[in-house]
């Protein structure tokens, strides 16, 4: 019985409804919902409307000034969320061994924000008023560099650029340096991409919902679904080896059971059908969890029709009848799209519902015209111990991650 | 016209170029290096780039980590005064 087994022993949140776990938990429980207009400078005339905003966030509750002014917003959610968990795990920073703790994050959006504004200074005032830490702020690996850094671990770190789904695929990267031999690693995800520069990046993308009413703006698997909206936000966990931390009397909150990602391609959702289908196959095969014992989805839910179809049907593939019967749900619907901070808010939202016994609701979306058991309205009572969590990119990436209630 | 830094300014601008906190008694003090304060290398060429858009002058940026605060006020403000 030596062999590692990564579990998940502390969760930080940043995510529009709440800051924390218990909070964030709250607000789902109650199917809470944080999108709003965004009125953010600058971005008042762009044709997208509504997001998912985090608001009265105070990075300096969290995180040093010298590190601060030294990145973008996305670090400091980044920062902030990997300071919550490990509070949450008590996971001291600058550990006895620096080597066995390491950092993971992934990223898609980089640091908009700052980048704009250094890019500004250049062409209206010169080279030499773009301060240095344009060179490290706008980076989507700054985030793992900060934490390393401020925390000094030094363990084998990364960052993951797999797309939207790179929010999952952190956590089976740290879960593997876990099983070679890393005693912890933070890892998650988490994203900025509501300021004017970001935004315009996005405008492009075909499925992203232009709605002015926040109610109708994002209504995934709904028969009147109109895209997604875009949040900010995320969340970072502590993973550990689950002996090594049951040693320092760490409580482990849910196992880290198996993973399995693909890549059928941008936006061609109807394969991503037979992608997310086989995600979830070898996602299972290596929790070695029978299709039967999956006890709740978490749905990637883009609420895009074409793509809702197709994850519909990918479960169907890879449960069979059981797709029918299991409870779905896809709280995103109620913060928005944080991008690879998404699947990670919804890893936070899975183990908390496996500690709970109950399945959050899919705020907004009223009817579901698919062959699944979307829970709406309110949330459901059920004996929780497997739960799958689902996240595709707009660039084709698919991923399946299976969390497990651990034993007591 | 330019006038001289005083270690009140550059205490300033050392909290917003690298968001360290620093007195001017420790700036003051002629052994003081910016490393000893926690301004690391990227912080300090944001305060000599802000101190070089302020006052137009440039400074030789070689060894300023090796050097004490102090000196490099010393240089920043001579060339202020030759430049002036």
């Amino acid at each position: 019985m030596n062999r590692r087994c990564a579990v998940i022993t502390g969760i930080g949140v940043v995510a529009p409804t709440a800051i924390g776990a218990d909070d964030y938990w709250k607000a789902l429980r109650e199917g809470r919902s944080a999108l709003g207009p965004i009125d953010r400078e600058g971005c008042e005339h762009l044709p997208l409307r509504t997001a998912g905003l985090v608001r009265g966030f105070d990075a300096e509750q969290y995180v040093e000034p010298r590190y601060l002014v030294q990145t973008d917003r996305f670090t400091h959610f980044a920062m902030a969320a990997a300071e919550l968990a490990m509070a949450d795990a008590d996971l001291a920073d600058h550990p006895d061994d620096p080597y066995g703790v390491a950092v993971v994050t992934a990223a898609g959006s980089g640091g908009g924000e700052f980048g704009q504004r250094e890019l500004q200074h250049l062409w209206a005032e010169g080279p030499h008023h773009v301060g240095p830490y344009q060179s490290i702020a706008w980076f989507y690996a700054a985030s793992t560099g900060q934490i390393s850094i401020r925390g000094g671990f030094k363990g084998p770190c990364g960052v993951v650029a797999s797309d939207e789904a790179g929010g999952l695929d952190a956590l089976a990267h740290a879960a593997r340096a876990v099983s070679r031999g890393t005693d912890a690693v933070l890892a998650g995800a988490a994203e900025a991409p509501v300021a004017p520069y970001s935004m315009v990046c996005q405008l492009g993308y075909p499925g992203l919902s232009t709605a002015e009413d926040p109610e109708r703006a994002y209504r995934p698997f709904g028969s009147d679904a109109a895209g997604f909206v875009p949040a900010e936000g995320g969340a970072m966990f502590v993973v550990e080896d689950e002996h090594t931390a049951r040693l320092r009397g760490a409580r482990p909150r849910a196992e880290i059971a198996g993973h399995c990602a693909t890549f059928t391609g941008a936006a061609r959702w109807a394969e991503s059908r037979e992608g997310l289908a086989h995600a979830i196959r070898g996602a299972l095969a290596e929790a070695r969890c029978a299709p039967d014992d999956v006890d709740v989805v978490f749905a990637d839910a883009l609420g895009v029709p074409e793509a809702d179809r197709a994850e519909a049907l990918a479960l169907a593939d890879a449960l069979g009848d059981h797709a029918g019967r299991v409870p779905v749900t896809a709280p995103k619907a109620g913060l928005g799209r944080a991008h690879c901070g998404a699947p990670a808010l919804d890893v936070a939202a899975a183990v908390l519902a496996l500690e709970h016994g109950l399945v959050p609701p899919t705020p907004h979306t009223a009817d579901c015209p698919h062959d699944l058991d979307l829970v709406t309205g309110h949330p459901r009572a059920a004996e929780l111990r497997t739960a799958l969590v689902l996240s595709r990119g707009l660039m084709g990436s698919n991923s399946a991650l299976v969390l497990r209630r651990p034993n007591p | 016209m330019a006038s001289e830094i005083t270690y009140e300014e550059l205490a300033t601008l050392i909290k917003t170029r690298a968001g360290v906190a620093v007195t001017v008694d420790e700036l003051a003090d002629p052994g003081c290096m910016f490393l000893d304060l926690g301004v690391d290398s990227l912080g300090v060429l944001g305060v000599l780039a802000d101190v070089e858009n302020r006052y137009g002058v440039s400074i030789d940026s070689s060894d300023l980590l090796g050097r004490p605060v102090a000196e490099f006020l010393q240089t920043v403000n001579s060339s202020v005064k030759a430049g002036a």
